[in-house]
């Protein structure tokens, strides 16, 4: 691979877009857009802003004319005295208001609303009241609260605060005795501390502050992955690509040199974004490149496979939301529970704290690595006339990468070799799928495991066959008992890998690798692939009824495996 | 007429069979499916994850610094493994040193004193800091109400405050549901047209086929309706999916028919943003990314403004798109929604008409 050749490349795709004027007004309108939209968003967020549909969404009604009148200043809510037909109604009788609200989610919801706006207007009268009595603070506002992040810089300079016990308060006041200005608030009138609140003006802090962070640096990645994908699948239809590759320049170099520009622009963001933040770190930028390549790694081979704009656009939506999804879930629960660390985001944001070394670092990105290689490697190599041009099926396609792997030799050993490479060949994505999926056990619990053992049954099942049924195909090998070889060689290269990587977050990780059933799963693998293979070796490789009938069978007993593993472990 | 329609209702037979045919559209309404899924169990589930009434005490720990009275309050209401110090300074020392998540600090805590309680809280930015803050906060509140009424008692005022019944923890309100994803969901199923239009029609062009279709006995203006219904059909189908699938979840929605209904007019301005883009920009690309502009600037609606802003807008906000989806479908039908929602059926059928007008001579012509 030439240097000279990919910087070719990236320049072409550089200029390109640059030599239309359209485009660079659309690339300008957009930035304006953007630029906008950061100058505003203090605007939107502020703490009197609301989204528009918010805006009187809960009617209620009430009996008291007067708080008809307060709760229609409230933005979320249409007061009247109309009791017909609301969300909530609220009876005042004797001071004491009973809110009533129909048992729906929106009737819970607007219960809530109005508790918290009647909670809101006795503040206001507090508030009042101290204003026109400041004496009253020490009563009606009794406790005051700081909430400090930043602790001193130096820590012995502190005054040494020590507790006094048994004091006598009785005749104590705090009352500033000078003239109380308007507009002053309860703070200014008294000796409280500035930046004291009262218990119900504490901000919670964003749960999930970290992720908004994160969320500004990952969501460019999509949409250069985006581009990246649109220049490579506009090869495809309007064929350029066909004189692109009977140049003097390899696939290699030319999918290098179109993703170069869009994988520095990411970097270039990230770092924009970071330094903006004030969050710039190395561990920051290493994360989003391995994101990064991973996911133009798999927009490669959805544009190349696609036939058309709309189906990669299509099919990139739904991978890419997996992979959001995959990032995202478990790292809302960064802190909470170790699993979380399954997220490059969690590790990213441990990383920038010092809460972990380099070496579980690495560890820690290694299957989001390795499926950058992978894919990257594969769409490279699928990047060829007769994958773009053709509308060949998929196994032919893998049969022919799994010729490159696999040295051509006749002899005994050929057809063993060829069993056991493609056993592990995909052993990335099944791995990668089943991490994806794994985030749904946060928000679904215990009650989506039954969905989960499916899943990684059909995706370890249709990955260990897909090899096989390739050579099956191509009469490479003719014995199903192959199949057997293939499952064989999965378990061990995937269970060594599970072993390594969930044994390092967790004590839990051991129940994917429960020792007493170790053998019995070693049996479960070949057993399964070797009843795939038998179902594909009747249809000469094919995808036909009866191949697809056998595979189902083995991704069934595999799953129920999977079930009884879980199951035993739940019940110990 | 008649003969017409016939065939622009064959041209739209054409598409959508190709449509179905791309095996990935089914892909983007499973995709439509998990977020909204995800989204309703994440709102039944996160609440009690996070605003429990509990703090699991393996999640955090905590430095108490206080009077004996305060370290027994902090202690039976916080319901976790604390650690008391007599002064702060050592515990910031050990909160520097990563011990504790947070400390908790207050001088002189004496409830039934003349003083108000100052309390400081050193916690860290991470989640189970915010868990401990959200927990404290609710058990201050309630302190605060306690000592209020103790110290009332000592010292008479006339002020009306009314009591109001607990407000559950572990709920938190729909309205984002409602006011946020639905709307957000509703724009992105609608919007999808405009794309699908860019792309279904410079495919015509780019394939060269355009040129086949216009020598038959087709309008260039029927062409234009032909691939803006192919667009817009789909449009319902997809809603109704999703309107059974918040049901589901509980959320149900009121005037769904009138939604539907809503969702093909702003597919008919989606399909003519379409029209509009590709005349500006004259290549897929480029029209994808100019409707890109448009979508910014209806997605901008989506995100909180200030309620003054709001206010000032009147009446003008019943035609908001994000204002009027959250009205349909969980409110009754007022004067200003139907009136809104018939302003929007009269200038999205006028542009719908104006655009396909202007395509058929300046796009076509």
């Amino acid at each position: 691979m030439k240097l000279k050749n990919i910087l070719l490349q990236a320049k072409w795709e550089i200029k390109r877009p640059l030599g239309s004027k359209s485009s660079v007004s659309a690339i300008l309108l957009l930035s304006i857009t953007v630029i906008l939209l950061s100058i505003l968003m203090p605007s939107f967020g502020s703490s009197s802003s609301i989204p528009v549909g918010e805006y009187k969404l809960y009617s209620v009604g009430s009996n008291d004319v007067e708080l008809v009148t307060k709760l229609n200043e409230i933005p979320k809510i249409e007061a009247s005295t109309d009791l017909e037909g609301r969300d909530a109604i609220v009876l005042i009788r004797n001071d004491t208001a009973d809110i009533m609200a129909p048992k729906s989610v929106k009737g819970r919801s607007a219960f809530l609303e109005v508790a918290k706006s009647l909670k809101e207007l006795n503040e206001k009268e507090l508030r009042a009241e101290i204003l026109a009595n400041p004496d009253s603070v020490y009563v009606l506002k009794p406790i005051w609260v700081r909430i400090l992040h930043s602790m001193p810089e130096n820590v012995s300079g502190v005054e040494k605060e020590h507790i006094r016990e048994n004091r006598s308060t009785t005749n104590e006041t705090i009352t500033n005795e000078t003239k109380i200005p308007e507009n002053k608030t309860e703070r200014e009138i008294t000796e409280i501390p500035r930046d004291a609140v009262t218990p119900s003006g504490i901000e919670i802090p964003l749960l999930f502050g970290s992720l908004v962070s994160s969320f500004t640096v990952v969501a460019p990645v999509f949409f250069f992955c985006l581009f990246f994908a649109s220049s490579i699948i506009r090869e495809k239809v309007n064929r350029r690509g066909t004189y692109l590759l009977s140049s003097p320049i390899s696939s290699g170099e030319i999918i290098m040199g179109k993703l170069l520009p869009y994988f520095l622009a990411v970097l270039i963001m990230t770092s924009f974004a970071s330094i903006s933040m004030g969050k710039f770190s190395l561990w920051i930028l290493i994360t989003i490149a391995v994101i990064t390549l991973a996911i133009m790694g798999i927009s490669l081979i959805i544009a190349v496979l696609s036939k058309s704009p709309e189906d990669m656009n299509f099919t990139l939506l739904f991978v890419n939301l997996i992979f959001f999804a995959y990032l995202f879930y478990p790292a809302m629960f960064s802190g909470i529970h170790p699993i979380s660390m399954i997220s490059p985001l969690s590790v990213m944001e441990e990383s920038t704290k010092g809460n972990i070394s380099i070496i579980n670092f690495i560890f820690i990105l290694s299957p989001v690595s390795l499926l950058a290689i992978v894919s990257i490697l594969f769409g490279v190599y699928l990047f060829k006339d007769d994958v773009l041009f053709t509308q060949r099926s998929l196994p032919s396609i893998i049969y022919d990468l799994l010729q490159i792997i696999w040295i051509e030799r006749s002899g005994g050993s050929a057809p063993f070799i060829a069993a056991v490479l493609s056993g592990i060949l995909f052993i990335p994505v099944i791995y990668f799928i089943e991490l994806a999926f794994l985030f749904l056990l946060f928000p679904l619990g215990n009650s989506i495991l039954f969905f989960l053992v499916i899943i990684a049954a059909f995706a370890e099942e249709t990955g260990k066959i897909l090899g096989i049924s390739a050579l099956i195909q191509s009469r490479k090998i003719k014995k199903w008992l192959y199949g057997g070889i293939a499952g064989a060689s999965f378990f061990l290269v995937e269970k060594s890998f599970v072993w390594a990587y969930f044994g390092f977050f967790t004590e839990s990780g051991v129940l994917f690798l429960i020792t007493k059933l170790l053998l019995f799963a070693l049996f479960i693998h070949i057993l399964c692939s070797s009843i795939a293979a038998y179902g594909f070796s009747g249809t000469s490789g094919r995808w036909e009824y009866r191949s697809i009938a056998f595979l189902l069978i083995a991704i069934t007993i595999h799953a129920i495996f999977n079930f009884m593993v879980i199951w035993n472990n739940m019940t110990g | 007429m008649k003969k017409r329609l016939r065939r622009i209702a064959v041209m739209v037979g054409k598409d959508l069979k190709k449509l179905i045919r791309e095996k990935s559209f089914g892909l983007v309404i499973l995709s439509q499916l998990i977020v909204i899924s995800l989204s309703i169990t994440a709102f039944n589930t996160f609440p009690a994850v996070f605003y429990g009434e509990n703090v699991p005490s393996a999640l955090v720990s905590v430095a108490i610094v206080g009077n004996n009275a305060f370290y027994d309050f902090m202690t039976t209401s916080l319901n976790l493994d604390v650690y008391r110090y007599d002064s702060l300074e050592t515990a910031l020392i050990h909160f520097k040193n990563g011990w504790h998540n947070a400390i908790i600090f207050c001088k002189d805590y004496y409830p039934s004193g003349r003083k108000p309680i100052v309390i400081d809280i050193y916690a860290k930015e991470d989640i189970p800091s915010s868990l401990l803050i959200s927990r404290i906060k609710r058990i201050l509140e309630d302190k605060e109400k306690k000592i209020r009424n103790d110290r009332i008692k000592e010292y008479p005022l006339e002020i009306k405050l009314l009591r109001i019944p607990d407000i559950p923890s572990t709920e938190i309100p729909s309205s984002i549901i409602y006011s946020l994803l639905l709307p957000l969901f509703f724009l992105s199923t609608v919007a999808i047209s405009g794309n699908l239009f860019i792309n279904i029609f410079t495919m015509e062009v780019e394939n060269k086929t355009i040129d086949i279709i216009l020598s038959t006995p087709v309008s260039r203006l029927d062409f234009l309706y032909s691939k803006s219904i192919s667009c817009i059909i789909l449009i319902p189908l997809q809603l109704s999916l999703w309107i059974m699938a918040l049901s589901a979840g509980g959320f149900t929605l009121q005037n769904a028919p009138l939604l539907i209904l809503l969702s093909i007019l702003y597919g008919m301005v989606f399909t003519s943003l379409g029209i509009f883009s590709i005349y500006i920009a004259k290549n897929r690309d480029n029209a994808q990314n100019i409707l890109t502009i448009f979508l910014v600037i209806v997605f901008i609606f989506l995100l909180p403004l200030p309620d003054s802003f709001i206010k000032n807008l009147g009446f003008l906000v019943n035609i908001i798109p994000a204002y009027l989806i959250t009205k349909l479908a969980c409110s009754g039908l007022g004067t200003c929604t139907i009136t809104g929602f018939l302003i929007t059926a009269v200038a999205s059928i006028l542009i719908f008409w104006v655009s396909h007008r202007f395509g058929s001579n300046y796009l076509l012509g």
